[in-house]
């Protein structure tokens, strides 16, 4: 009983060095914990697959980086996807990171022969928010005269015969926020709509995917990795996974410990009701 | 005057955006897009504004020797030097990449990476059963975090299931529930804004 109660008032600097511990070790030495496909990465998995060579497609770069490291391998996994599949993917960017986050993203795509301007185009990042987005859903070619380095985007071999979002095959965003300006600027268009959120504000976007005005969706780094297992090929996200559940598994087991204490404290009337520790 | 056309002027731009939404006219949907196109370009202006003050502030703070000056010195030369990079060499040099790759990326993921420790601080000292409410909290939480993660679901195969249902039913009639009062009360305040009723945007004050 002692040995509870004293575990529930841990110095909160040995959970930082334990936290550390369980994260890094499973990155070194792998676990190999088998990950099941969620309906909800199975579904994006399957409209995304169903696109043909030639298509076109918008990455909507929504997110800072520092949400990088949960929204950011679902990105990498679509572009290693529709890249083998010679799908096109026009990118903009949301927010001001976007430019460069894509930069990195298709440097080791170009290093592999994908050509810019017709393969993919880096259009940049406008000021403005949500009526930037409008702006250029509505026209593309007026709102981006030219992209991020520069070219005229009226004579790019990508943008041909594309005027509004509803000339793309798809609309794919990635965002650190909500998901609800994706729906209230693109929906209309009658594109299918696939969002890349991570895992805090993915509950915020389900009402969209029931009222079909979200075609998929794609969480986390979860589901960045159950999408590379769909892929076949196992990348950051997957190797992430191990890492994830055992800080998931250390954090369950202090609170655990903390409420046991609470509760061995509150039975001999050391805690008040409602104190915090 | 200079109250009056502020507000005649956002209640004619409302209701052109408002018109192009519900209706199909070649003029108005004209219209819209060139007025969309307008707020990218004064949107791109009080970015530079926002620069110009910032700099104006944290020199202004550096010269009078206020605490934090050393901070604001740093903040203005690697302001200037990005700006620099990218505004001379190019957003696609190496000093600009620089910059952003071996500085903004990793120390804004470390400081993202930080919220671990806090969260999973908070968790351990907070997250207590007090009453009904805060372990049915306490419940879920815990049940969530067995079911994303692969260990959990691999020593609980049923929990999926129990959090989907979580999810699809109990989280999406409260989060519909705010967003359509959200939603109501985000209309009931346009309507107010574009009438005039409501200008606090315009830093008029409410009547």
């Amino acid at each position: 009983m002692e040995l509870i109660r004293k575990l529930g008032e841990v110095d909160p600097r040995w959970l930082y060095v334990l936290l550390v511990l369980v994260v890094l070790i499973p990155m070194v030495s792998p676990i190999g914990l088998p990950i099941n496909v969620s309906a909800y990465t199975s579904n994006a998995f399957a409209l995304l697959d169903s696109l043909k060579p030639g298509d076109t497609v918008v990455f909507d770069f929504g997110y800072y980086v520092d949400g990088a490291p949960d929204v950011e391998p679902i990105a990498v996994a679509l572009f290693d996807h529709l890249f083998s599949k010679g799908v096109r993917i026009v990118c903009v960017s949301y927010k001001n990171h976007g430019p460069m986050i894509v930069d990195k993203l298709t440097e080791p795509h170009v290093k592999a022969g994908k050509e810019y301007g017709v393969d993919f185009v880096n259009l940049g990042f406008l000021a403005g928010g949500e009526t930037a987005l409008a702006a250029w859903a509505a026209d593309i070619k007026k709102a981006y005269p030219t992209d991020w380095k520069g070219n005229n985007t009226s004579t790019m071999p990508i943008l041909q015969g594309i005027n509004t979002v509803a000339d793309f095959d798809m609309f794919v965003f990635y965002t650190d926020d909500s998901a609800e300006v994706w729906v209230r600027q693109i929906s209309q268009y009658k594109v299918p709509i696939i969002g890349g959120l991570i895992t805090v504000t993915a509950p915020q976007a389900e009402p969209f995917l029931q009222s079909k005005q979200l075609a998929g969706l794609l969480v986390g780094l979860r589901g960045a990795a159950e999408y590379e297992k769909l892929m076949n090929k196992p990348g950051t996200a997957s190797a992430g996974m191990d890492a994830q559940s055992m800080a998931h598994l250390m954090l369950i087991a202090f609170i655990l410990f903390g409420n046991a204490s609470y509760f061995i404290k509150r039975s001999k009337g050391l805690a008040g009701k409602g104190a915090a520790k | 005057m200079k109250r009056e056309v502020p507000i005649v002027l956002a209640g004619i731009v409302g209701l052109i955006q408002i018109l192009e939404h519900f209706f199909d006219f070649e003029a108005i949907a004209a219209v819209t897009v060139e007025l969309q196109n307008w707020v990218i370009i004064v949107s791109a202006f009080s970015l530079a504004l926002a620069a110009i003050n910032l700099a104006i502030n944290h020199t202004q703070k550096i010269s009078a020797k206020k605490a934090g000056a050393f901070d604001s010195a740093l903040l203005l030369i690697t302001m200037v030097f990005t700006a620099v990079a990218g505004i001379f060499w190019g957003m696609e040099s190496s000093g600009f990449k620089f910059v952003f790759n071996a500085i903004i990326d990793p120390a804004a993921s470390a400081f993202y990476a930080m919220a671990a420790f806090h969260v999973a601080s908070a968790a351990y000292r907070a997250f207590r059963a007090h009453n009904a409410h805060a372990a049915a909290l306490l419940i879920t939480g815990v049940m969530l975090m067995i079911a994303k993660a692969p260990i959990g679901e691999a020593w609980f195969p049923w929990m999926p299931t129990i959090t989907n249902w979580i999810m699809s039913v109990l989280n999406l009639a409260g989060v519909r529930g705010i967003m359509i009062s959200s939603a109501i009360g985000m209309i009931c305040v346009s309507a107010r804004i574009l009438l005039g009723i409501d200008r606090s945007h315009l830093g008029l004050g409410r009547d």
